[in-house]
C-alpha cells in the first residue's frame, strides 16, 4: 500500500495524538494519582503555567548542550578524519576510544566536578564525552569506505592527498557526519541533563531534581516534556539541514518527507 | 630517464620499454606483465585486447601513475610517468562521477586539480572553463543535462559525461578501461559512434582496454592482442578499415575476418594452458 504524503502525515499525527489520548483516558478511567502518573492535560497545564520558572533552566541546558555538541562535532571530525585516513591512527586511537566510550558517563561526572567545580563545566564535559563517539565513528567510516576508483581518478590527475580529501573524502563523508550529528545532539542533551541532576544548581536536570524532591510530579513531567520537544526540534533541524546538503546520497528520494 | 629528450621521441605519446610487473610474493606470485615493449604515436587510437588476467588493465594503471613497474620504463609524451607533468585522462568501466556534483562540475573536476588550470579555476569556472565543459557536453548530446546530477542520468549518458571529463584538460593520452563494458549493446554501439567522432575531431592519443573484439575493430587504428600468465604482447595489428566507420560496417567481411583472427589468436593461447 502506497500512501500519499498528505495521508501519511494525517495518519502519523492521528497516531501520535491517540497515544496521548489513551494516556489521558487511562489516568482518568483508573483514577491514577497525580503523584504516580499525571495525565497529559495536567502536564501541559503545568508546562504552560510554570513556563516562566522553567525557562532559565531550559536556557542553561541548551547552552551547555550546544557547546558540548559543537565541541563533539569539531573534535570528533578531526579525530575521525585521522582514524579514517591513517592506518596507524586507526590501530592506536580506536581501542582507546572504544575503551572510553564503554565507561558509563555518569561515572565521569564526579571527576569533572573535581576538575571544574559544579555547574556549567561538568555539564558541557558530559555532553561532549557522550556525543563525541558517534561523530568519530561515522566520520572515520565515511572516509574509510570511499570508493578507491574515485580516488584513482584524482590520483591519475596528479592530485595531492589534500586535494583528494577536499574533493572526495570530505563531501563523501557528509551524509555520515549528518547522521552522526542527529544522534549526537540527542545524546548531548542526555549528558547535560544527567550532569545537572548530579552537580548543578541550574538547568532542566536540576529543576527536575528539585521538583521531584518536592513531590511535584506534574512539574517533573512538564520538564520532561520540554526536553522531549526540544530534542525533537533539534533532530528536525538537523534533518532539514542534512536533506539540503546530502540530497545526492538519497538520490533525491526523501526518506523523511 | 634523463631530462634530455631526443627529437625522435617528440611524436611518441606512449613508450613502454621492457616493463615488468609481478603481483604477490614468491609462492603465489602472478606475473602480470612480462617484458612489455610498446610505442604509441601521438594521435593514434590503440586498443588492448585479451582475456582476463593478461595485464591490459595493469598497463593502463602504470601509464596513469597508479602502479609502478617492477622494472622497465614508462613514459607519456616523453615525460616519466608519475610526474605531475604527464597529463593523463582516465575513464573506467564504473563511471566515477562524484554524486554530489552536477554533471558540469564533474566534467570540470580535472581543471580544478591539474596545473596550470587549477590556479585559474576559481576565476574561470563560471567563464571559459564552463564554456569548455559545455562545448564538450554539447558535442556528446548532453548540453541540456549539464545542471543535472549524475544519478539523474542513464548509464549511457553518464558514460558520455565521463568521456568529457577525461578529455577536458586536453591530456597527452586518454586511457579508457572498458568504458562501455557495463552498457547494453545498443547504448554501447551509439557510444562507439560518439567516441569515434570525438577522436576524429580532436585526435587525442587513446589507449583503450576492452574485452569486446568488435569494439576494438570499430574504434582502433591499431590493436594489440595480449596473452595472460605471463601478460605478454602476442600480436600488433594495424586495422585496415576506413574511417568514419559505421555499425553496419562491423558486419562486413573485412571487419568480421579481423575479429575472427583475433579470436583464433586468443583461443590458441588459451588452449595451450
Amino acid at each position: 500500500m502506497k500512501l500519499s504524503d498528505f495521508t501519511m502525515r494525517i495518519y502519523s499525527i492521528a497516531i501520535i495524538v491517540s497515544v496521548f489520548l489513551f494516556w489521558e483516558f487511562v489516568c482518568r478511567a483508573f483514577d491514577v494519582s497525580q503523584f504516580i502518573l499525571p495525565p497529559p492535560s495536567s502536564i501541559i497545564h503545568t508546562l504552560y503555567t510554570r513556563f516562566g520558572a522553567l525557562q532559565p533552566h531550559l536556557v542553561q541546558t541548551l547552552y551547555t548542550t550546544v557547546i558540548g555538541f559543537t565541541l563533539s562535532v569539531v573534535i570528533g571530525t578531526l579525530i575521525g578524519g585521522l582514524v579514517g585516513t591513517s592506518r596507524l591512527a586507526y590501530e592506536a586511537i580506536y581501542p582507546i576510544l572504544v575503551g572510553i566510550s564503554s565507561i558509563p558517563k555518569v561515572a565521569l561526572i564526579p571527576i569533572f566536578v573535581v576538575w571544574m567545580g559544579a555547574g556549567t563545566g561538568p555539564a558541557i564535559a558530559t555532553a561532549f564525552a557522550i556525543s563525541v563517539f558517534p561523530v568519530v565513528v561515522n566520520v572515520a567510516t565515511g572516509l574509510a569506505t570511499t570508493e578507491p576508483e574515485l580516488e584513482d581518478v584524482l590520483k591519475a590527475l596528479g592530485a595531492s592527498k589534500a586535494d583528494i580529501f577536499w574533493n572526495v573524502g570530505l563531501p563523501r563523508t557528509m551524509p555520515y557526519l549528518f547522521a552522526a550529528m542527529k544522534v549526537a545532539i540527542t545524546v548531548a542533551f542526555i549528558g547535560s541533563i544527567t550532569s545537572e541532576t548530579i552537580a548543578a544548581n541550574r538547568g532542566i536536570g536540576n529543576a527536575m531534581l528539585v521538583a521531584s524532591s518536592n513531590f511535584n510530579m506534574p512539574l517533573v513531567f512538564a520538564a520532561l516534556l520540554m526536553i522531549s520537544i526540544t530534542g525533537v526540534l533539534f533532530y528536525t533541524l538537523f534533518s532539514i539541514v542534512e536533506r539540503r546538503f546530502t540530497r545526492w546520497a538519497t538520490r533525491g528520494r526523501d526518506p523523511l518527507a | 630517464m634523463s631530462s634530455f629528450q631526443p627529437a625522435s621521441h617528440a611524436s611518441k605519446a606512449i613508450e613502454l620499454d621492457g616493463v615488468d610487473r609481478v603481483f604477490g610474493q614468491d609462492g603465489s606470485a602472478v606475473h602480470a606483465l612480462n617484458d612489455i615493449n610498446l610505442d604509441v604515436d601521438a594521435g593514434d587510437f590503440v586498443a588492448l585486447v585479451g582475456p582476463s588476467g593478461c595485464g591490459k588493465s595493469t598497463i593502463l594503471r602504470i601509464l596513469a601513475g597508479l602502479e609502478v613497474p617492477d622494472s622497465g620504463a614508462a613514459t607519456v609524451a616523453g615525460r616519466e610517468v608519475g610526474s605531475p607533468a604527464a597529463k593523463v585522462g582516465l575513464a573506467f568501466q564504473n563511471p566515477t562521477m562524484l554524486p554530489w556534483l552536477t554533471v558540469e562540475a564533474n566534467v570540470m573536476l580535472p581543471l580544478k586539480i591539474v596545473r596550470p588550470y587549477r590556479d585559474r579555476y576559481q576565476r574561470e569556472r563560471k567563464r571559459s572553463f564552463r564554456d569548455r565543459a559545455m562545448g564538450l557536453l554539447e558535442s556528446v548530446g548532453l548540453g541540456q543535462f549539464a545542471s543535472k546530477y549524475p544519478w539523474q542520468l542513464s548509464g549511457g549518458m553518464v558514460q558520455r559525461a565521463n568521456l568529457c571529463r577525461a578529455l577536458i584538460h586536453e591530456p597527452d593520452i586518454l586511457l579508457l578501461d572498458e568504458p562501455f563494458g557495463a552498457l547494453d549493446q545498443f547504448t554501447r554501439e551509439s557510444l562507439w559512434i560518439t567516441m569515434q567522432s570525438m577522436w576524429i575531431e580532436r585526435r587525442p592519443t587513446v589507449l583503450l582496454v576492452t574485452h569486446d573484439l568488435r569494439e576494438a575493430a570499430f574504434l582502433a587504428s591499431r590493436i594489440i592482442v595480449m596473452t595472460p600468465r605471463p601478460g605478454r604482447i602476442l600480436e600488433d595489428i594495424a586495422v585496415p578499415l576506413q574511417r568514419p566507420r559505421t555499425i553496419e560496417g562491423t558486419y562486413d567481411t573485412q571487419s568480421v575476418d579481423l575479429c575472427r583472427h583475433m579470436r583464433a589468436l586468443i583461443d590458441s593461447r588459451e588452449g595451450a594452458i
